[in-house]
C-alpha cells in the first residue's frame, strides 16, 4: 500500500495541480445583485443576476449562494446594489467567507430601450478595494443580419450574452488578489459622532453620541478622551451606536476629541480627533453695520428702511438672537426673538412689533446673540427716521433794505442734509417769472426788483441726500412796493416721490 | 486586372472607409508647475441632464472603471457617500460649491490625492442611415484632493457617427460607450501633458 502511495503520490499532486489551475479558480466570488438602473437608483435586476450566477459557476468559479448574499444585505441594510463601502465589502466577504465581491450595474438608455450597457466591478474582500473593472456595451443594431448573415437578438439574448462574456473574460484574464497591508486597514468605520452642546462652558458636561461599525467582532470596550477627561462610551439600545457623557476642558479653544479602541488587552487603537468641541468662556464680538441710510456721527439718519448687518468674531453657534428697538422716552417698540441662524442682513422700514409706521425721531437699536455656551454678545446703535413723506423746507419772505427776499430753512427736526433746491415764482395762469436753485439750505433769495405783479405763487422743489423728493407748491406772495409782504402758504398742497 | 478597375476600387474603398478623426478638438486647460504623483483618486459622482436621469450614474462609474484600468486606485463610491451622510452634506456641495476643507478633510480620511469632476454637458441623438448615434459633450475637472486647486480641465464633444469605418460598421451605438471614448481621451491628454502620470506598480 505504501509502495503504491510513493509510485502513485507525483501523478497524484500533479493531477491536483492541474486540476486547481484548469478546473477551480483561485478566488470564491460573492455576486451582489445586479442594479438595473433602468429601474431607478435603486433597482435590482435578479434574473441577470442569476444567469451571472450561473454563467461564472458554469466557468468554475466558487460562487457564494445568493440567499446568503442577500440575507447579509438584509442584515445590514444595504439597498444600493451598484456601489459598496470598504468596510461593507470587508465585512461581506468576511460573513460569506469569500475572496471577492462582484458588483454590477446595468443601464437600458430610456431614450433608446435597444442599447445596453454593462459595468462590473470585483472588489478584494480582504482590502475592500476594486481589483478589476470591465464597461461592456451593446445595441440591438449591432446584431443585425448583413446580407442574410448572423441572427437578430433581443434585449434578453443580448443580457445573457453579456453574462457570458463577462464570464469568459474573468476566465481568461488571472486576476492577482492584493496583499492586504494591515497598515492601512481599520477593522472599523465612524458612521457618526455627535457631541452635544458643541459649544460648551469650561469643565462642562458633553454628552456624545457615537456610532460605529466593524469588520469582524466588536470591541471590548470604546473609550472617548475629550483631552482632560476620559470615559468608556456604553452601548446603546440601538444596534451600533455607544453613548457617554464627559468633562470638557477649562481652557477656550478649539479641542479635538479621540477614541480609543480597545480589541483585547494585548490590541488597542487610537483615533485622533475624530471630532471637536469648543470652550467658551468669553462672548463673541458683535457689529453691527447699517446701509442704506446717512452715518451723521451720533446716530445713522435713513428715511425708507436701513439694513443691518450683524458680524461676529469668532463666529460660534448660537442659541437664539434678540433684536429690541426703543424709543427716546425708552418705550420699545420692537422686540423679536429668534432661533438661530442670525441672518447675514436684517432690514427696519421704521415700523413696530403692531405694523405702525412710527414717527420721526430717535431709535436705540441693540441686538443680542446668545451662543450655545450661554455666553450673551450684544451691540447697539441709534437709528434715526426720517419718513421718507416729511416736508423737507419751510418758506417764509422777508423785506429788508428795500428788498424783497425769500428765506427757505429746513423743516424741523429734518437732519437728513439737502442736496439740491429749485424754486420758481409763477403768476396764477402759470407763466414762470422767475426761477432760482442752490445746493444749501438756509438760502435767502432776492426776488428781482422789478416785478410787475400783485401776487405770485412760489413753488420749491427739494431732493435731499438719500434721495427723497419733496414739492412745496401754491404758496402765494403779494408783491407791493409799500408794504411788507408775508408769504401764505395754500392748504397742504405738497407731494413728495414726484 | 487593368490599372483602370484598380483605380475605381481603391476609389470605392475610400469612399466606404472613411476616417474617423475628424471630430471637434479637446479643449484642455491645464495648471502650471504639476508634479504630482497621483495614485489613489476619488471620482465624485457627476453632474447629469434632467432629461438623461441616471446617465450621470453611470458616466461615474464608466470613469472609475477606466481610471481603476489604468491603475490607479479608486476611493470606492459608498465612502464617499457616507462621508457625506456623516457631514450632513450634499453631493452638490462637494461637486459644485466645495470649500478647500471639505476636500482637504475627504482627502485626509480616505488618503485621496486627486479628485475627478465630471459634467455632462450634453445628450442628443441623431439618425443617421436608420441607426440612432449618441451625440454627447463631457467636461471633466482634475482637482488636487488636499486643496481642491483644479490641475486640468477638459471639455469634449464626440459623435458616435464619428467612429464608422466601412459602411454600418464601426459607429458608437451606446452612450454609454461614447463617455467611455470621451473619458479615455481626455485621460490620455492629461497624460501626454503631464498632469496625470501613470500610478506605480508594485
Amino acid at each position: 500500500m505504501l509502495n503504491w502511495f510513493k509510485h502513485k503520490m507525483p501523478l497524484l499532486i500533479v493531477a491536483s495541480i492541474f486540476h486547481a489551475t484548469t478546473f477551480a479558480h483561485a478566488y470564491s466570488i460573492a455576486i451582489l445583485p445586479v442594479a438595473d438602473l433602468s429601474k431607478g437608483r435603486n433597482g435590482v435586476d435578479l434574473q441577470i443576476t442569476s444567469q451571472l450566477a450561473q454563467q461564472l459557476h458554469s466557468k468554475n468559479f466558487s460562487i457564494v449562494d445568493h440567499e446568503k448574499v442577500m440575507e447579509f444585505m438584509v442584515e445590514h441594510s444595504i439597498r444600493r446594489c451598484g456601489e459598496l463601502d470598504t468596510l461593507t465589502c470587508r465585512t461581506m466577504a468576511n460573513n460569506l467567507k469569500c475572496d471577492t465581491v462582484l458588483v454590477t450595474t446595468i443601464l437600458t438608455n430610456q431614450k433608446d430601450t435597444s442599447e445596453l450597457s454593462f459595468i462590473s466591478t470585483l472588489y478584494d474582500g480582504k482590502t475592500g478595494q476594486g481589483i478589476w473593472s470591465t464597461v461592456l456595451c451593446r445595441h440591438l443594431n449591432d446584431y443585425q443580419p448583413i446580407l442574410g448573415i448572423g441572427k437578430k437578438l433581443n434585449n434578453t439574448d443580448i443580457k445573457q450574452g453579456l453574462c457570458l462574456e463577462l464570464a469568459q473574460y474573468l476566465e481568461d484574464k488571472p486576476i492577482e488578489l492584493p496583499h492586504s497591508s494591515s497598515e492601512d486597514l481599520h477593522n472599523y468605520r465612524v458612521a457618526d459622532i455627535k457631541i452635544t452642546p458643541e459649544l460648551a462652558q469650561a469643565d462642562s458636561e458633553l454628552h456624545c453620541q457615537l456610532k460605529m461599525y466593524f469588520v469582524d467582532k466588536d470591541p471590548e470596550y470604546i473609550q472617548l478622551n475629550t483631552g482632560s477627561n476620559t470615559v468608556i462610551l456604553q452601548k446603546n439600545s440601538t444596534q451600533h451606536y455607544y453613548e457617554g457623557t464627559v468633562k470638557a476642558l477649562g481652557v477656550d479653544g478649539i479641542h479635538p476629541i479621540n477614541l480609543v479602541i480597545n480589541w483585547d488587552s494585548s490590541h488597542q487603537e487610537t483615533v485622533t480627533a475624530i471630532s471637536n468641541y469648543e470652550v467658551a468662556t468669553q462672548p463673541s464680538q458683535l457689529n453691527i453695520r447699517t446701509l442704506a441710510g446717512i452715518d451723521l456721527g451720533d446716530f445713522y439718519a435713513f428715511s425708507r428702511s436701513v439694513k443691518l448687518i450683524p458680524k461676529m468674531h469668532p463666529v460660534r453657534p448660537i442659541d437664539y438672537w434678540q433684536l429690541t428697538i426703543d424709543d427716546e422716552d425708552g418705550k420699545c417698540v420692537v422686540s423679536e426673538t429668534h432661533n438661530p441662524p442670525l441672518p447675514k442682513q436684517l432690514q427696519w422700514s421704521g415700523i413696530d412689533n403692531n405694523r405702525r409706521q412710527l414717527d420721526m425721531g430717535r431709535y436705540n437699536m441693540t441686538l443680542k446673540v446668545c451662543d450655545l455656551a450661554g455666553n450673551i454678545s450684544e451691540a447697539a446703535s441709534t437709528l434715526y427716521l426720517q419718513p421718507k413723506e416729511t416736508e423737507l423746507v419751510s418758506i417764509s419772505q422777508q423785506f429788508n433794505l428795500e428788498k424783497h427776499q425769500i428765506e427757505l430753512l429746513p423743516a424741523q427736526n429734518i437732519m437728513i442734509p439737502i442736496e439740491h433746491w429749485a424754486m420758481t415764482l409763477e403768476t396764477d395762469d402759470g407763466k414762470i417769472v422767475y426761477t432760482t436753485q442752490g445746493v444749501n439750505l438756509p438760502a435767502l433769495v432776492d426776488l428781482p426788483p422789478q416785478l410787475n405783479y400783485d401776487e405770485l405763487n412760489c413753488n420749491v422743489r427739494v431732493l435731499d441726500q438719500l434721495g427723497n423728493r419733496s414739492l412745496i407748491s401754491g404758496t402765494r406772495f403779494q408783491i407791493d412796493q409799500s408794504k411788507e409782504m408775508f408769504a401764505q402758504q395754500s392748504s397742504l398742497n405738497w407731494s413728495a416721490d414726484f | 486586372m487593368s490599372v483602370n478597375l484598380w483605380l475605381k476600387m481603391i476609389a470605392i474603398v475610400g469612399v466606404l472607409i472613411h476616417c474617423s478623426c475628424s471630430g471637434p478638438p479637446l479643449t484642455t486647460t491645464i495648471a502650471p508647475q504639476n508634479n504630482m504623483v497621483i495614485q489613489n483618486i476619488a471620482v465624485l459622482p457627476f453632474i447629469g441632464l434632467e432629461k438623461q436621469p441616471l446617465l450621470d450614474v453611470m458616466a461615474t462609474r464608466v470613469s472609475q472603471t477606466t481610471l481603476l484600468n489604468y491603475g490607479f486606485n479608486i476611493i470606492n463610491e459608498g465612502d464617499i457617500r457616507l462621508y457625506l451622510q456623516r457631514k450632513q452634506l450634499f453631493m452638490s456641495q462637494l461637486t459644485t460649491m466645495a470649500k478647500s476643507d471639505i476636500y482637504e478633510e475627504l482627502a485626509k480620511e480616505h488618503h485621496i490625492d486627486a479628485l475627478i469632476l465630471g459634467k455632462i454637458i450634453t445628450v442628443e441623438y441623431e439618425k443617421i442611415q436608420g441607426d440612432t448615434l449618441p451625440v454627447i459633450a463631457l467636461e471633466l475637472k482634475l482637482l488636487e484632493a488636499k486643496t481642491g486647486r483644479l490641475l486640468a480641465n477638459s471639455f469634449l464633444k464626440r459623435h458616435g457617427e464619428q467612429y464608422r469605418t466601412a459602411l454600418r460598421f464601426g459607429v458608437v451605438r451606446t452612450s454609454t460607450e461614447l463617455i467611455q471614448i470621451i473619458l479615455t481621451e481626455i485621460i490620455e491628454d492629461w497624460h501626454t501633458k503631464g498632469v496625470l502620470p501613470w500610478p506605480q506598480t508594485s
